[in-house]
């Protein structure tokens, strides 16, 4: 049977076909839908876990039991699960531990565009490349089959356009079963000299033969065509080398790491020109040159940034030109009836420095304009916030973060910041979900963040109505003013999936001040002077609170 | 018969890739329909590759669907100046539709007729200009709709004809 799917569906579905017995990540655009599409199925245990490093050193764990794992993350998750990924090489696996990474080149919803590629490379773990959704199926599967004979996790790698393009896979359902026996080998687990110097040593031996394999790997394949032109290419660089060059030949990889070397050089030889086309890093193209081929590639103009596109490719083997412009992204703003947009109409006019951290209330800072000075990686406000005001004592200093990404990576911060003294405010976006990505349950929902915080010694801490105006700015006021480490928290459920129950503008009390314009609510406009309230609102009140007449209602 | 005079796919012969792009607003079922269409093209023997673009809003913002079949589709993408057909379904945002592209909108009456509807009415008329079989059209309205696939194949019918 076939069936139309996307890659992230198709990566759950090779791990289902392959017996998985547990898969964890954390949720990121654009991996999020491996795990949702995993949940609810027979056979697997599936959770989101707390973030990324927990999650691969839990599916080592289960790996351990010689059970089959997965986890999914994001390309910046990877950085994240870098720590256990950097000496799991060495430990190796019993059961298939397979990491399915999604990255997102030309950063649709991420803030950096890095490369998995040279993340495998680094850490010595052989890494596949899908094209389509059938290879993504198939990949994952052989993934498992590879983890388990080199003993070594495998990475899948998708990007952006693998993972939410559909397209056709052939299902078979039937799903493998293993017998899986527990062995203690401390001698192979516990990475302490000279343990981890023999499998150091081991590792190496595992890669010659991991490159051995990639020489004959069914999937790194020769297309014959034109002597002239010849690609060799990757992910989906394939698919576009394959509309905008119909008759070149192509060496398609998708074992990329460790390259099949020789197999490059026999293609090499059979045409008279050589291109690699690959998306973001010259990795494919550095290990070409490096065996001594002559190749035309990235140090020829191909971007080494953005997506590549078939028009990209087509002009730039054709003609060898090269269009640099690469497209912006970031149009979206606040839902209607969100329960932080008052709290960013609010910011904005205080006068203090504010760290942002990643998720829904990012989007602040392109609403409202310089309401958000920073923004860096998951965690990272409430540390640079503690470092800003460490050495600016005399400014005041508000850090935001989310509640899913406080238990992601922000605990460690606040107890960095408890126990030196800073003095900041931190404002908690408390939604019990992780809302960005489309509102995955988080692993810190079932706990009370206000305790948490206690416990953690923030000395104050307030908690406000997302919905009333007066209340929020009282409540900065108050806790911004203090001498201390003091937090803020906005409890508001995600309005994502609520209903629209419209509020309306009585004509003949509104004054036309335009107030509620100002706070941005995607459902207020104003036609000639005169406000206005969408199908959409949900009536969330946020506006009658902050209307000097009581015209709204 | 009625599928022969639409011109059923050969086969055997190689069939060029055509590009499909459905525009409109979100919630007025464009993802729905740009669906329908992409197995409609499966179970009519095609490759068929689907990509959707919904952003960063969640509410109310503009989604755009691309659907690529042919024999063999490779890229997932729709180039730029290389659109067959361009559907609107509840919006009058401008499209750079290239010179040769059919643009498939329907009136303002029609629109108002069918409402939240106007999605399946849009695929009915858009399905004569496509050389899916009208059996494939139905199974994939009915594998969308379950038990209320009558209703909704007939105001598929009612575009396709345009009644």
């Amino acid at each position: 049977m076939k069936r139309l799917i996307t890659g992230n569906e198709a990566v759950a579905l090779g791990a289902l076909e392959a017996g998985v017995e547990f898969a964890t990540g954390y949720p990121g655009t654009p991996a999020t839908e491996i795990i949702e599409s995993l949940s609810g199925k027979e056979g697997p245990y599936v959770e989101w876990s707390s973030n990324e490093k927990t999650a691969l050193e839990m599916a080592s764990g289960v790996s351990f039991s010689g059970r089959r794992s997965l986890v999914v993350m994001k390309h910046v998750g990877l950085n994240v699960a870098l720590d256990p990924l950097m000496t799991l090489a060495y430990t190796g696996v019993r059961g298939g531990l397979v990491i399915a990474v999604s990255d997102d080149p030309g950063m649709q919803s991420s803030q950096n565009e890095q490369d998995s590629r040279l993340i495998a490379s680094m850490a010595k773990i052989p890494l596949l490349e899908p094209s389509d959704s059938q290879e993504a199926l198939s990949f994952t599967k052989e993934a498992f089959h590879i983890s388990e004979r080199f003993d070594i996790p495998v990475i899948v790698r998708l990007t952006q356009a693998v993972s939410h393009s559909e397209s056709l896979v052939k299902i078979i359902s039937k799903i493998n079963t293993h017998s899986h026996t527990i062995k203690r080998e401390p001698e192979k687990y516990v990475m302490l000299p000279p343990f981890c110097n023999r499998r150091r040593l081991d590792l190496e031996k595992r890669l010659l033969r991991l490159k051995r394999f990639s020489e004959r790997f069914r999937f790194n394949k020769i297309e014959t065509l034109s002597k002239k032109t010849g690609i060799i290419t990757s992910g989906i660089s394939y698919q576009y080398v394959k509309d905008a060059v119909p008759e070149a030949s192509v060496l398609k990889l998708s074992l990329t790491y460790p390259l099949p070397s020789a197999l490059i050089k026999r293609f090499s030889r059979s045409v008279k020109r050589l291109f690699v086309v690959e998306e973001l890093e010259p990795f494919i193209e550095d290990s070409v040159r490096a065996e001594g081929i002559e190749v035309i590639g990235k140090r020829d103009g191909l971007p080494t940034y953005g997506e590549l596109s078939v028009p990209i490719i087509r002009d730039f083997i054709r003609h060898r030109r090269v269009d640099s412009k690469s497209p912006i992204y970031g149009n979206g703003s606040f839902c209607t009836g969100c329960p932080y947009i008052g709290v960013f109409y609010v910011l904005k006019g205080l006068g203090v420095y504010v760290f942002g951290d990643i998720g829904c209330y990012t989007l602040g800072a392109r609403v409202f304009p310089g309401s958000i000075d920073t923004t860096l990686c998951m965690g990272a406000g409430i540390s640079q916030a503690a470092g800003f005001s460490k050495l600016n004592p005399d400014l005041k200093v508000v850090a935001l973060i989310g509640d899913s990404t406080f238990y992601h990576s922000g605990l460690s911060a606040v107890v960095n910041a408890r126990h030196h003294g800073s003095n900041l405010t931190i404002i908690l976006f408390e939604n019990s979900v992780t809302a960005m990505t489309g509102g995955q349950p988080h692993a810190g929902g079932r706990l009370d963040t206000k305790n948490v915080l206690t416990a953690l010694g923030v000395e104050k801490i307030i908690e406000l109505n997302p919905y009333d105006i007066k209340n929020i700015e009282n409540s900065l006021r108050e806790a911004i003013s203090l001498d201390t480490l003091s937090a803020v928290i906005v409890r508001g459920r995600c309005v994502v999936k609520k209903e629209p129950s419209p509020l309306s503008i009585d004509r003949e009390l509104c004054n036309l001040c335009l107030r509620c314009l100002a706070l941005r609510c995607p459902s207020i406009k104003e036609e000639g002077g005169i406000p206005n309230i969408g199908r959409r609102c949900i009536g969330c009140m946020l506006c009658a609170s902050v209307c000097p007449t009581g015209a709204i209602k | 018969l009625y599928a022969l005079c639409l011109g059923m796919p050969d086969r055997g012969n190689k069939v060029r890739t055509k590009n499909i792009v459905f525009i409109g607003i979100g919630g007025y079922g464009v993802i729905t329909a740009s669906d329908i269409c992409a197995h409609a093209a499966v179970y009519s023997g095609f490759d068929v590759k689907q990509s959707a673009i919904k952003g960063i809003a969640q509410r109310g913002g503009h989604v755009i669907s691309y659907i690529r079949f042919g024999s063999r589709v490779f890229s997932p993408r729709v180039e730029e100046g290389k659109e067959d057909f361009v559907v609107k379904i509840g919006t009058k945002e401008r499209y750079p539709c290239p010179k040769n592209s059919m643009v498939i909108e329907l009136s303002e009456e029609e629109a108002s007729r069918y409402g939240r509807d106007m999605n399946i009415y849009a695929l009915g008329v858009f399905s004569r200009h496509l050389p899916f079989t009208e059996p494939s059209w139905f199974r994939a309205i009915r594998e969308r709709f379950g038990i209320n696939s009558e209703r909704y194949i007939r105001i598929f019918l009612e575009g396709r004809f345009r009644l």
